[in-house]
């Protein structure tokens, strides 16, 4: 199924620690970065949209382990166990929220943000 | 920069399909560039590193092999970033999520050439007024060319090019979506011209860019701008052919005809 992930930019450097440890390395610290959506508040987020297996809603709500990969330490497993603590899942899209990391399943990622009561901004680079 | 017509406007290619054409013929002699095609699962792995090799439909693709012989592979370190690669009904596409799927050369060096051409293979979901990157090579200034569906205006898709000093767009407007389509860009910045095709025709030839000067040594970014932040690609991608020359009329055809095949497209 498609995960659909809105991260408002107070979330974001948690968030990615928690890519890091549902991910498969490093670079999953890059998973949101740009803040190219926007709520009708004027809220901004980065959002990111993958194919996911069923059980990764499981997994991404139940106690979170230090991948083995990080022998250094880089993930901060306080700011992913943050990140998790601000995840929303939701079957149907429901509207962002700049405190919440929310996450909804739907086939088309970007109908799933507007659903979510986003809009596109343009970052200029 | 005004817009002129062709005489081949309206027409199809009198060239058809040379038999046994291969896209690798453009790229001999060392044309710099890049070929890529997905229905090749040799050329496909899961992981950036090249180490897990594509063997399904669904699966993620984080590592593209370049068939072009010039090694401009096109990689995807994040995860959630990574394209999906898709098969159904005999084709076979990288599936982009507009959202932030994308894949990355490293530098292409296209400082020798002036010219360029792009063919793909591509259904665009969506071509709203925002511009839509399927492929560009440096977007950080001039010496520059993208293609991309939309581009700026709803409906609309275009091949962008710019010399030293100026930007030239082609652009074909009054789409709707699903686009399947073969869309090729060729531009000449010595002439200059800049000329948008679509399915074989002729939509657009533009006079310019003006101002001279060689293309860039920058990375390739598929399915977003450079940098990979924005402009992001809604769509199917079934071939990309980029040779750092002016194809000949007789290899638009083919190549047009060989990504047509790919694609699902009758011309």
């Amino acid at each position: 199924m498609r995960l659909t992930i809105a991260c408002p930019d107070a979330l974001r450097d948690d968030a990615n620690d928690l890519a890091m440890v549902l991910g498969f390395g490093p670079d999953d610290a890059l998973t949101y970065v740009a803040l190219n959506w926007q709520d009708e508040d004027g809220n901004l987020y980065a959002a990111a949209s993958l194919d996911v297996p069923e059980a990764f809603t499981t997994t991404a709500q139940s106690g979170l382990q230090r991948p083995a990969w990080d022998t250094d330490n880089a993930i901060s497993m306080a700011a992913a166990n943050r990140a998790q603590a601000a995840l929303v899942f939701s079957l149907t899209p429901v509207t962002a929220m700049p405190e919440k990391l929310t996450a909804c399943v739907g086939d088309d990622a970007l109908a799933t943000l507007a659903a979510m009561g986003l809009v596109q901004v343009e970052v200029h680079l | 920069m005004r817009s002129v017509g062709s005489p081949l406007d309206g027409f199809g290619s009198p060239f058809g399909t040379r038999r046994g054409f291969s896209p690798a013929s453009l790229f001999a002699g060392g044309t710099e560039g890049a070929w890529y095609d997905p229905s090749d699962l040799t050329t496909l792995f899961q992981d950036s590193a090249g180490t897990t090799p594509v063997t399904a439909s669904g699966q993620p693709v984080g590592k593209m092999l370049d068939k072009s012989g010039n090694g401009n592979h096109a990689v995807q370190a994040t995860s959630a970033k990574r394209p999906t690669y898709t098969a159904g009904s005999g084709l076979h596409w990288l599936a982009f999520d507009g959202v932030d799927d994308a894949i990355v050369t490293g530098d292409v060096d296209f400082t020798g050439t002036d010219k360029v051409s792009v063919f793909a293979g591509l259904q665009a979901n969506v071509l709203t007024n925002a511009i839509s990157m399927v492929a560009i090579h440096n977007s950080t200034g001039f010496n520059a060319f993208s293609l991309r569906a939309g581009s700026g205006a709803n409906g609309t898709i275009g091949f962008s090019a710019s010399s030293n000093t100026e930007i030239s767009n082609a652009t074909e407007s009054g789409l709707s979506v699903p686009l399947l389509a073969v869309t090729s860009g060729t531009s000449d910045l010595a002439s200059p011209v800049t000329t948008l095709r679509r399915n074989g025709v002729v939509r657009t030839t533009n006079v310019g860019p003006v101002g001279g000067g060689n293309f860039a040594a920058s990375a390739l970014t598929i399915g977003s701008d450079s940098g990979m932040l924005r402009r992001f690609f809604y769509g199917n991608l079934y071939g990309l052919i980029i040779p750092g020359k002016l194809a000949s009329p007789a290899e638009i055809a083919s190549t047009e005809a060989y990504l047509a095949a790919k694609t699902g497209v009758t011309l």
